[in-house]
């Protein structure tokens, strides 16, 4: 479970990465629980039940550009939602 | 040699089962003659005699009321006699309390070695006090009634009727199904024998030491009863085993009626979900799910040079024209 500085609280993270091993998915959500948490365009408040995203990893790029990509398209999904 | 009877194969076997509400008291200590087996005291009275017997004695004129004569108190105490008489006397001894108290005065001492023989027979079973007289009197209603109905003492008037209890010689039944298992408790605990070995005298098992016993000469009261009323009493301290049936019974209808077990769980209204608390605080979001696709793969590269790559595909067929071929290609 991640929280964020603001009050923000993630009760469940799912992360599916194929062809990883649960040690590279534990750490990979670490990272974007602490970019999450460092970002600052998160909405004040809100009730999001479930949020999906759904992006490609590249060739040859690392945990932590992954997790960059997937907090950034987080926060487009969190502003996408009403 | 007569076989037994099927009320005796039946009694052996019960003996040892469960719940079996055949009491078998100890076998006698004599016996006019081992062959002649046992005779029922639902008969008639004489209709049993053996063979070896004189047909006079079982045919001689018996009196119905009044004093016995010498010889009919003879053969009531003799071990011939003794073997129907002993059966009535033992049918008879279970409703020992209430004809006691219709006849409190019938009772005359007689010498112990004239009755001996009944005692021995009805002492395992509870009754004492059985003189010649009062066995005579006994016999003589044994006969105007063959079957005889034990009615227990200790019963009161709006309890409900005992079963009939057939005596015999050996044995004393109870016949017919009882209505409850209370009644099958009470009748047990009314004439369960006691376990006395058959080389002690009479009444001395359950006796006081100071206590006379009935062949001594006194008026026999309730007090000389020993063995029912100590049967009573033994019976609240060693429950019979009609007793702890019923007990049995009593706690698998307890088991039956009680409410379930507290340790069982107990079918509650689930729960309502938790309020999030994130409607408060902030941002709450329930499930976030990352799906990473793997990067497409790469299309299949071409290693091969153009040139050579036309060769391969043109082939000998298509060549072109030699001399074309030398200016063309050795140019570049």
């Amino acid at each position: 479970m991640a929280q964020a500085t603001q009050g923000g609280k993630i009760e469940r993270l799912l992360i599916d990465v194929p062809g990883g091993s649960p040690e590279q998915g534990r750490e990979l959500a670490r990272l974007v629980a602490a970019g999450l948490a460092q970002a600052g365009a998160l909405p004040q408040a809100g009730d999001v039940p479930r949020l999906s995203v759904t992006l490609t990893a590249h060739q040859r790029e690392g945990a932590e550009g992954l997790a960059r990509r997937i907090v950034a398209a987080t926060l487009r999904a969190l502003a996408r939602e009403p | 040699m007569r076989r037994p009877s099927y009320l005796r194969q039946l009694a052996s076997r019960a003996a040892t089962r469960a719940g079996a509400a055949v009491i078998v008291p100890p076998r006698s200590v004599f016996r006019a003659d081992g062959a002649s087996g046992f005779v029922e005291a639902n008969k008639p009275y004489g209709d049993e005699v053996p063979d070896a017997l004189p047909r006079t004695a079982a045919t001689s004129p018996r009196p119905s009321r009044g004093p016995p004569p010498a010889d009919l108190q003879a053969r009531a105490a003799t071990p011939r006699g003794g073997r129907s008489d002993t059966a009535h006397a033992v049918a008879i001894a279970v409703r020992e309390p209430n004809a006691r108290e219709s006849q409190p005065t019938e009772h005359t001492p007689a010498s112990p070695n004239s009755t001996v023989g009944a005692h021995s027979h009805a002492s395992r079973i509870g009754v004492d006090a059985l003189t010649p007289s009062a066995a005579f009197a006994r016999q003589a209603a044994a006969e105007s009634k063959p079957t005889l109905v034990a009615t227990p003492k200790a019963t009161p008037a709006s309890a409900p009727t005992m079963p009939p209890i057939r005596a015999s010689r050996n044995k004393v039944v109870v016949r017919g199904t009882p209505a409850s298992l209370e009644q099958i408790a009470e009748a047990a605990r009314i004439v369960t024998p006691h376990p006395t070995p058959s080389a002690a005298p009479y009444g001395s098992a359950n006796r006081a030491p100071g206590d006379p016993g009935p062949l001594d000469g006194g008026k026999p009261s309730s007090a000389d009863s020993p063995d029912i009323h100590s049967a009573q009493a033994g019976s609240e301290a060693r429950p019979s085993l009609a007793a702890a049936t019923q007990e049995a019974m009593i706690r698998a209808s307890r088991v039956d009626t009680m409410p379930p077990s507290p340790l069982i769980p107990q079918p509650t209204r689930p729960a309502p979900p938790a309020k999030p608390e994130s409607r408060a605080t902030g941002l709450h979001i329930g499930t976030l799910e990352v799906h990473v696709a793997s990067p497409p793969s790469l299309p299949p590269q071409a290693h091969l040079a153009p040139t050579r790559a036309v060769r391969r595909t043109g082939g000998a067929t298509r060549r072109i024209a030699r001399g074309f071929s030398v200016f063309g290609l050795g140019q570049s």
